[in-house]
């Protein structure tokens, strides 16, 4: 897990940020973690965890406490989300990733993202001036990166 | 107490959310020049909007000297609008005046400001000047749509071109953050002829004031050590630590001569 934390830290801030798609887009690759994070440890030790990991990419990325904040929403509303996409059922055990159906997958890992990318474009905006832009980036930036974990997911994981 | 303890293990994400989220927010603020601009915004809109209501107790106790002064005023601006219609040619930037109350007012700090009760939907904009009748108050900073920030003069980022009056020999005036009544004017050369009690006036290099608003009178002077320049320490005419009625003053062709001379410093 440790190692997950730091990588992901430093392939995103060294490597996936360079990476503009069509000039403006970029694949969080980072929020891998915040996805594949276990679900049967504590809520509480996550919502610290996905903060510290945030926090670690704005040191990197000399951006403030935006992906901070982000990071924290998309980790408290993760039970919700896992709630409304695997069933009641995956409150009291692990939820294996390994396992899920692909179209599965994509949805919960689409719904973690978009939180993550509302709140970051919203932060880093701070105004309610330009909401369209905030809008068009969560939805646009948060294809692109659900696609693209999941075809990490697809790639690495659930072959074991 | 039980309940308590009970409702915080029960509500602890919520808990540990709120607190870390309010973190990141105020790293965030802290983080560019950009996103304080954009707090110190919101912070004015809502500081005010809870200003106003205590301050309009103080308006209706204060009316009997609010109105004395708004004679006095009335006075002077008749006055100057007579001796200007005998100098006219003398004035040739148009200057546009508003009328504000001010709803809160620092002294006390290093970097103050203050609130008024007109925003953009009365025409302010940033960088507009502020006088009341006895001499100049401040620099409007930012403005919301009913409110407005103004740089104090007690603000040490604040420096404003003046000059003596008696001789027109310019420096730039600035507070030290120390005395409320009393600013200190630089860079004035040792070649002027200077005496206690002279009377100090803006010097017009600027967009922001017209020439010749009165600030204050020389208080003591001595010549810096090593260079040919005053340090002169000026009291001011205006009470900041009493401010009722001001005006916002716009110079119409800021905006205009300040990109030409933009133009010229790159």
């Amino acid at each position: 897990m440790f190692a997950l934390f730091a990588g992901l830290v430093l392939a995103q801030s060294l490597l996936f940020d360079r990476l503009l798609i069509a000039q403006q887009y970029v694949p969080y690759i980072s929020l891998l973690f915040i996805v594949l994070y276990p679900t049967d440890l504590r809520q509480t030790m996550f919502l610290v965890v996905a903060f510290l990991y945030g926090l670690s990419i704005d040191l990197l990325s000399v951006s403030g406490g935006i992906h901070a904040g982000a990071c924290l929403s998309a980790a408290f509303l993760r039970p919700v989300v896992l709630r409304s996409v695997f069933g009641i059922s995956s409150d009291y055990s692990a939820v294996k990733f390994s396992k899920i159906p692909l179209v599965q997958w994509f949805i919960y890992c689409l719904l973690v993202v978009m939180t993550h990318h509302l709140v970051l474009f919203g932060l880093s905006d701070f105004s309610m001036n330009r909401w369209v832009w905030v809008l068009q980036q969560t939805i646009l930036n948060g294809l692109l990166t659900a696609v693209v974990i999941s075809v990490f997911m697809f790639l690495f994981v659930s072959k074991k | 107490m039980q309940q308590l303890i009970n409702a915080i293990i029960k509500f602890r994400n919520v808990l540990v959310f709120s607190v870390l989220f309010l973190f990141s927010l105020l790293l965030t603020s802290k983080s560019s020049a950009y996103h304080r601009e954009i707090f110190s915004k919101w912070s004015t809109g809502l500081g005010s909007w809870m200003h106003q209501s205590s301050s309009a107790l103080g308006h209706y106790l204060n009316l009997a000297k609010d109105n004395q002064r708004l004679s006095e005023e009335n006075e002077l601006l008749l006055t100057e609008l007579l001796q200007k219609k005998q100098t006219d040619d003398n004035q040739l930037i148009p200057y546009k005046v508003g009328v504000a109350r001010v709803l809160r007012n620092s002294f006390m700090l290093e970097y103050n400001y203050l609130t008024i009760n007109i925003g953009e939907n009365h025409g302010i904009r940033p960088e507009m000047g502020v006088v009341s009748a006895k001499g100049i108050v401040g620099v409007v900073r930012h403005t919301t749509s009913r409110y407005a920030q103004v740089m104090s003069v007690l603000n040490k980022d604040l420096q404003v071109n003046a000059k003596l009056q008696k001789s027109n020999h310019f420096g730039s005036l600035k507070w030290t953050g120390e005395n409320p009544k009393e600013l200190k004017l630089d860079d004035v050369p040792n070649t002027a002829p200077i005496k206690v009690g002279d009377t100090v006036i803006t010097g017009g290099m600027s967009t922001i004031f017209p020439a010749g608003i009165p600030i204050g009178i020389v208080q003591n002077y001595s010549q810096k050590p090593l260079t040919n320049f005053y340090e002169i320490n000026v009291a001011m005419f205006q009470d900041m630590t009493n401010l009722g009625v001001i005006y916002v003053i716009e110079n119409p062709d800021r905006i205009e001569i300040n990109s030409l001379q933009n133009l010229s410093n790159e």
